[in-house]
């Protein structure tokens, strides 16, 4: 009796200790910290560094699958995207970049909003939207 | 004196008579002249006229040799043209039984040609169709016509360069080279984008059955649970899988699985972890898995491409197998991803799975609730 009563206790007492962990239906998919991010226009000092692609929206995420730059503060800079295909392919190329009212001009392809949060670097440009990340120096 | 003028009378009349005599003699010699220029000209006018009648004939035998010759002209003519309109209509039949085969190839779910494929393909036949006005060209074949529509049952007639007919020659009628399938992919156009990457264009449609692989870093499945003590919740972010689904119309060609480790699953405390795998034999059943068999579609929203209904399919829990319907909305979202959410319950009894049960004291509910979050990404097609 008394051993059940001890069990009983515990029970109750170890309720009140762990608390209810279930996941909220609006918490159930993958959340990235995009969402959240407060988006600034970039400008010249923002840009050197090696990014990779976190996010790809619009008609070119249909097709490309991730992004790396590695841009040098002298203006220049070198990519490689990862094209979807069977099997999927990269591409590289280097070039120059330049920085101005917040619009980034990568050689002579067309103008891309630039805006950055953090370590994260926003374009939009007609094909879409991408969001690269620093990762870090080397 | 008398005398004198009777001698000039004399030698007058003489000279008179003389003169006259002459003059009957020429005028006889005229006659006689006249005369035989008149019988010539009657023979010259005979010979003439017969030689009129001998044209006459002639002309006649040649008028009706030319008729007879001419009439058979028009004739072969007349045939000839018959035969070339047979041997057109022929040709126009089969150019039209390839167009709407690839009226149909267009319309159809499938590998999207290329619509430059497609555009090269209309134009030479039209081109066809503009040669076909006149006499066949050589390398104009209907047997490759053939290829997409069913071969005439006669063969066609052709035309030599004289331009007779010749009803006994077959048909030579070759069209220029092509793929067998117009519906064979060929390299994507590419256009420089602001990235400064040449980027093949996007092709994706809504309304194409395409297959799916689940982007396991965007998704997790998971499951409430209640026991006497709390509510907890346990999710994998280790799922992964493939599925073929048309988004537009989701019953059809459904099928693929979708899978995750037991080992991967956690619930946030490291000692119900641990009995769940207990409960669970995650080291006979390594993995769950969820097999697609059907859709019953409630709403399908090609402008907003979004989808609502119910995923049919079997789970298979602990090494048991037991049918599963799984109501879930279906978007596509900015990046070209199906984002898929839903939840069921379900009865872990019908997987045979032992509910856990502590002195009776601590039960945990035999009936949880199952819930899905799914990114999927289109994979590329492949090359035939």
């Amino acid at each position: 009796m008394r051993r059940l009563l001890a069990i009983v206790v515990l029970a109750v007492g170890a309720s009140g200790c762990i608390p209810s962990n279930v996941v909220a239906p609006e918490d159930r998919g993958v959340r990235t910290a995009i969402e959240d991010a407060l988006w600034v226009p970039a400008e010249d000092g923002d840009l050197p560094g090696f990014y990779a692609s976190e996010s790809i929206q619009g008609a070119m995420a249909g097709v490309l699958l991730r992004v790396f730059y590695l841009f040098g503060e002298g203006g220049a800079y070198t990519g490689a995207a990862l094209i979807d295909g069977t099997p999927p392919s990269f591409q590289v190329l280097s070039g120059s970049w330049a920085l101005a009212d917040g619009s980034l001009r990568l050689d002579d392809a067309g103008p891309a909003r630039a805006e950055r949060a953090g370590d994260r670097l926003r374009l939009n440009g007609p094909d879409g939207q991408i969001v690269l990340v620093r990762q870090g120096s080397f | 004196m008398k005398k004198l003028l009777l001698a000039v009378g004399f030698l007058a009349l003489l000279a008179w008579t003389a003169v006259g005599v002459l003059v009957w003699k020429d005028l006889g010699q005229r006659a006689e002249q006249m005369q035989e220029s008149a019988s010539a000209g009657d023979q010259r006018l005979a010979l003439l006229a017969d030689d009129v009648a001998s044209l006459h004939t002639d002309l006649k035998g040649l008028t009706e040799t030319l008729n007879g010759g001419l009439g058979g002209l028009a004739d072969s003519l007349a045939q000839g043209s018959k035969d070339r309109g047979a041997a057109q209509a022929k040709r126009m039949d089969a150019l039209a039984a390839a167009v709407d085969r690839i009226g149909q190839e267009l319309a159809a779910p499938k590998d999207e040609p290329a619509l430059a494929e497609f555009g090269a393909r209309l134009d030479r036949i039209a081109a066809l169709l503009e040669e076909g006005k006149g006499p066949a060209p050589e390398g104009l074949s209907s047997d490759a016509l053939a290829e997409a529509t069913p071969e005439p049952s006669e063969p066609t007639l052709a035309v030599a360069d004289s331009g007779r007919v010749s009803p006994a020659e077959p048909a030579v009628v070759e069209v220029p080279a092509e793929p067998a399938s117009a519906l064979e992919p060929s390299p994507a156009p590419t256009h420089r984008s602001f990235l400064s990457f040449q980027l093949p264009s996007d092709d994706f449609h809504f309304d194409e059955l395409r297959r799916w692989r689940i982007l396991t870093d965007l998704s997790r499945v998971g499951f409430d649970g209640s026991s006497t003590i709390h509510d907890f919740s346990g999710a994998s972010s280790e799922v992964e899988g493939t599925f073929d689904a048309n988004p537009a119309r989701p019953g059809d060609g459904l099928g693929g699985s979708i899978s995750f480790p037991v080992a991967s699953m956690t619930t946030g405390l490291a000692g119900r972890d641990d009995e769940m795998m207990g409960v669970l034999d995650a080291k006979q059943f390594p993995r769950i898995t969820l097999a697609l068999s059907g859709f019953d579609a409630t709403k399908v929203d090609g402008e907003g491409q979004a989808i609502e209904g119910t995923v049919h399919g079997t789970m298979t829990i602990r090494g048991a197998t037991h049918p599963v319907d799984v109501p879930v909305t279906i978007q596509l979202d900015s990046g070209h991803r199906l984002l898929i959410e839903g939840e069921t319950p379900l009865d872990l009894t019908d997987f045979k799975v032992p509910v856990p049960n502590k002195a009776g004291l601590i039960k945990m509910d035999k009936e949880v609730h199952l819930w899905v979050s799914l990114r999927a990404r289109a994979m590329a097609r492949k090359a035939s």
